[in-house]
């Protein structure tokens, strides 16, 4: 048995050691979220769902920021499915804050949907979707390699790591929590892609309510940053006709911005009113020029409001 | 719980280390934890359909006992248990006769009949009860689905409602287990077991419970009254055949299953190149999934010291159908052959009567697997393609291994074998399908112009398909024993042998997908 036993032991060892190699490889091409459970507590956030993921480059925003907020953002921002305002996110934002003594800013971004819930009493929070999901279960943000998403929540098959590395793919995990990815940008695919998410967020609207639980969450987490920095609210821009439909979602949802703004004496920048500047990949999500620019824009909003 | 989860992964050494290191000393202790563990491992999908185990088990082992006190009276009995060991399950010698020289006994000839009629009722017992919860939970829904379009075929309105049912994981394999053991006491092939917790210990036994291999009793249950000592050489075989299993459950089916769903779920909008490579990753996707399943149930019967059937033979070398029904799903075939379809008369009757048999087997069979016309259609192909060689008496021309001392098969074998293989492949699409309407698209459009066309596919299903070759290779090599890594390498240096396990290790740990539950849990 001792032999049986010892001879396991000392096999299983390099299969182990060559799975955690693999796993060291993952350099955010094979899995969206990953990457963001493997860094450090971070300095200074960006907050809210794919479009903060996408269209908010950090990289940029510190080499601008860097002499009022010296603090690095972190684009901590996930998707609409995962990260809407509630106590799941928050404890996770909790969770990959840094301790800091100098100027920090803290980029919340906001939406109807981020503030909705799809489930049957909105205002119930021990019934919120994302309950059950990674940003929930992952008790720890902030370990390389992170076994708990790795063995639960990690989307796709290890091979994907090398197979990602070798093929050109098509998105990336950058350190800095932006995540990159594009597709094909002619213009009927990107007309096509509209129109699914159209259809997608149409249906969206007979699923999902307003839910003042989720608006007291978000409120929380204003509070939270509030202590620790200077918070600004942002709403990204939008192609119009997905505009429409959120404003179909949450028709007061400015006055609801209104309402934060003064509560808190933070600022609220909306840019879905420049929504002619911007390029989108689906009506919905910066493309990666679009991104730059933006990022570019919301320095300078952030610094010319400083002053 | 799944074999190929993480809880498994903790389960099983748990359960392992405490087996040998406390619990083995003594028999009804061994016994007890090792039911515990099974209804531990059952009740981390559902503690409410442990009832059910229990049920069945308590009505069986009843329905045991009462004819134990029929067959008391009856002289005969042959202990099948090892030399030295506690009394408690014997097999019974045909020539079992009534005790004759008992004065308050009524005339022989009466007592037997009143012995057959009481064997009888509680066989009824316990077929009513196994079947009638097979029927309740797997076929009502079917059964009343189907009267209602047959009477809405009819020119009749009918509106009734189906139960909203959860089929119990395992129903169909463990209720077959607990049947095996009464139909064989009731035929006097085997004494019942006066020890309650060995008897419920055998139907849960957590390695087969969910999936097979189905066990006879006659096979199992002695083995729980067997004292055991840990053999290292059993251990490393099983730890061997654990490993395979994995290899075919995580890395060939789950994968292969990526395609076969993007193929079965809209098969019209898809070149017919693509349902092919559709059709034939689910052969292997089947294969892979089933016999990767008993091949873990297997090993780790082995792990613990006990010996289960073998439920798969390298069945997709076979030469035709006969062979390959040989080989495939042993243990359900097997039990047909002797519960069934030996009963029904076999093929001792006339032609016609044999014919009749091996369609009803076949049928049943299909219906087994699930409550849909598709299973059954499935079933009725496999009969009508088994029943030219019976009639023509070519079923059991291919009993050996192909090429048995050849590296290669002939033209003829590989001819063969390709025919069969295509054959089965052919059939399984109404296995897969969910229904006969899409069985029926997906075959009208592989049989299409667009079959010599390119595939449309990504680079994975050219690795998945690298993946299969060489699982087919690795089969080809093995196909001599159990399964097909059991002895491969073993003249050839450690090193070798030892890289060949490491290469299915990190296979299974870099092909995993996220945890898919195994085809056959539904059956």
């Amino acid at each position: 048995m001792n032999r049986f036993l010892l001879r396991v032991l000392i096999f299983s060892f390099f299969p182990l050691l060559s799975l955690y190699g693999v796993l060291l490889l993952e350099n955010g091409t094979a899995d969206p979220f990953y990457q963001r459970f493997v860094t450090p507590k971070q300095e200074a956030l960006i907050l809210g769902n794919s479009k903060a993921a996408q269209g908010i480059i950090p990289s940029i925003l510190n080499d601008r920021l860097a002499d009022v907020y010296p603090a690095k953002l972190y684009n901590y921002s996930f998707t609409v499915y995962n990260s809407p305002f509630g106590a799941s996110y928050l404890e996770s934002i909790k969770k990959k804050l840094a301790e800091y003594d100098g100027e920090r800013c803290f980029i919340v971004t906001v939406d109807p949907w981020s503030i909705s819930s799809d489930i049957k009493d909105p205002n119930n929070p021990d019934k919120f979707e994302e309950n059950d999901r990674f940003l929930a279960a992952i008790k720890n943000v902030n370990s390389n390699p992170n076994l708990n998403y790795l063995l639960y929540w990690f989307e796709k098959s290890f091979y994907e790591i090398i197979l990602m590395r070798i093929k050109n793919n098509l998105s990336k995990l950058h350190v800095d929590g932006w995540f990159e990815t594009t597709g094909n940008m002619q213009e009927s695919a990107i007309n096509q892609r509209r129109g699914f998410m159209i259809d997608f967020y149409t249906d969206y609207l007979n699923k999902y309510s307003y839910s003042e639980e989720r608006f007291k969450y978000l409120q929380k987490t204003i509070d939270l940053l509030q202590k620790k920095g200077r918070v600004i609210l942002v709403r990204m821009p939008l192609h119009r006709d997905i505009l429409k439909i959120e404003k179909f979602q949450d028709p007061d949802f400015e006055s609801r911005m209104d309402f934060l703004s003064k509560k808190f004496s933070v600022s609220y920048f909306d840019f879905t009113i420049t929504e002619s500047k911007w390029g989108f990949k689906d009506g919905l999500h910066l493309t990666i020029e679009s991104a730059k620019d933006f990022s570019q824009d919301l320095s300078n909003k952030i610094l010319l409001s400083n002053n | 719980m799944l074999f190929n989860s993480y809880e498994y992964l903790i389960f099983l050494p748990v359960v392992f280390l405490l087996y040998w290191y406390v619990f083995s000393k003594n028999l009804k202790v061994r016994n007890f934890f090792l039911l515990a563990a099974s209804y531990l491992f059952y009740g981390w999908w559902d503690w409410r359909f442990l009832f059910l185990i229990i049920a069945s088990s308590a009505v069986d082992y009843w329905c045991g006992l009462k004819m134990a006190t029929v067959i008391s009276n009856e002289e005969g009995v042959k202990s099948i248990r090892p030399k030295g060991e506690i009394s408690s399950v014997k097999e019974i010698s045909p020539s079992a006769s009534s005790n004759r020289n008992d004065p308050k006994s009524k005339s022989p000839r009466t007592q037997r009949v009143v012995s057959l009629t009481r064997k009888k009722l509680y066989l009824a017992i316990s077929l009513a009860f196994n079947l009638g919860l097979l029927g309740f939970f797997k076929y009502f829904n079917f059964f009343i689905e189907s009267s209602v379009d047959f009477i809405n075929l009819l020119g009749f309105q009918a509106n009734i409602h189906t139960l909203n049912i959860i089929l119990p994981v395992g129903i169909s394999f463990y209720t077959f287990q607990t049947l095996s053991y009464t139909i064989d006491v009731y035929r006097g092939k085997l004494e019942p077991t006066q020890d309650w917790m060995a008897f419920f210990a055998y139907v849960s036994f957590f390695p087969q419970l969910v999936a097979g291999p189905i066990e006879r009793a006659s096979n199992l249950l002695p083995q729980f009254f067997q004292k055991k000592s840990f053999e290292y050489t059993l251990a490393m075989d099983g730890l061997r055949q654990i490993l395979w299993g994995l290899f075919m459950k995580v890395v060939i089916a789950d994968n292969c299953a990526v395609f076969v769903n993007q193929a079965f779920t809209n098969p019209e909008s898809q070149p017919a190149s693509n349902l092919l490579i559709g059709a034939v990753f689910f052969s292997f996707q089947i294969y892979g999934d089933f016999a990767g399943y008993s091949n873990i149930a297997i090993g780790t019967g082995k792990l613990f010291g006990f010996h289960l059937m073998q439920n798969f033979a390298f069945p997709y070398f076979s030469r035709d159908i006969a062979e390959f029904w040989r080989r495939w799903h042993i243990s359900l075939s097997t039990w047909f052959r002797d519960y069934l379809y030996i009963p029904l008369g076999g093929s001792m009757g006339s032609k016609t009567q044999s014919l009749r048999n091996i369609l009803i087997i076949f049928l049943v069979s299909g219906f087994w697997h699930g409550a849909n016309w598709t299973f059954i259609i499935w079933g009725g192909i496999n009969a009508l393609l088994f029943i030219p060689l019976f009639w023509f008496g070519k079923n059991r021309v291919n009993i050996g291994i192909v090429a048995q001392n050849r590296s290669l098969p002939t033209f003829y074998d590989l001819g063969q074998v390709l025919l069969t293989f295509s054959v089965t492949t052919l059939a399984w699409i109404f296995f897969r399908s969910p229904d006969l309407n899409t069985a029926g698209t997906y075959i009208t459009h592989l049989f299409s112009s667009s079959i010599l066309s390119m595939p449309k596919m990504d680079i994975r299903v050219y690795l998945f398909i690298g993946w299969v070759l060489i699982f087919i290779i690795l089969e080809w090599m093995g196909r001599r024993e159990e399964f097909a890594i059991q002895k491969m390498a073993f003249r050839k240096p450690a090193i070798i042998r030892y890289g060949l396990y490491y290469g299915l290790v990190m296979a299974v740990f870099l092909f995993a997908r996220k945890e898919q539950e195994f085809i056959y849990f539904q059956f």
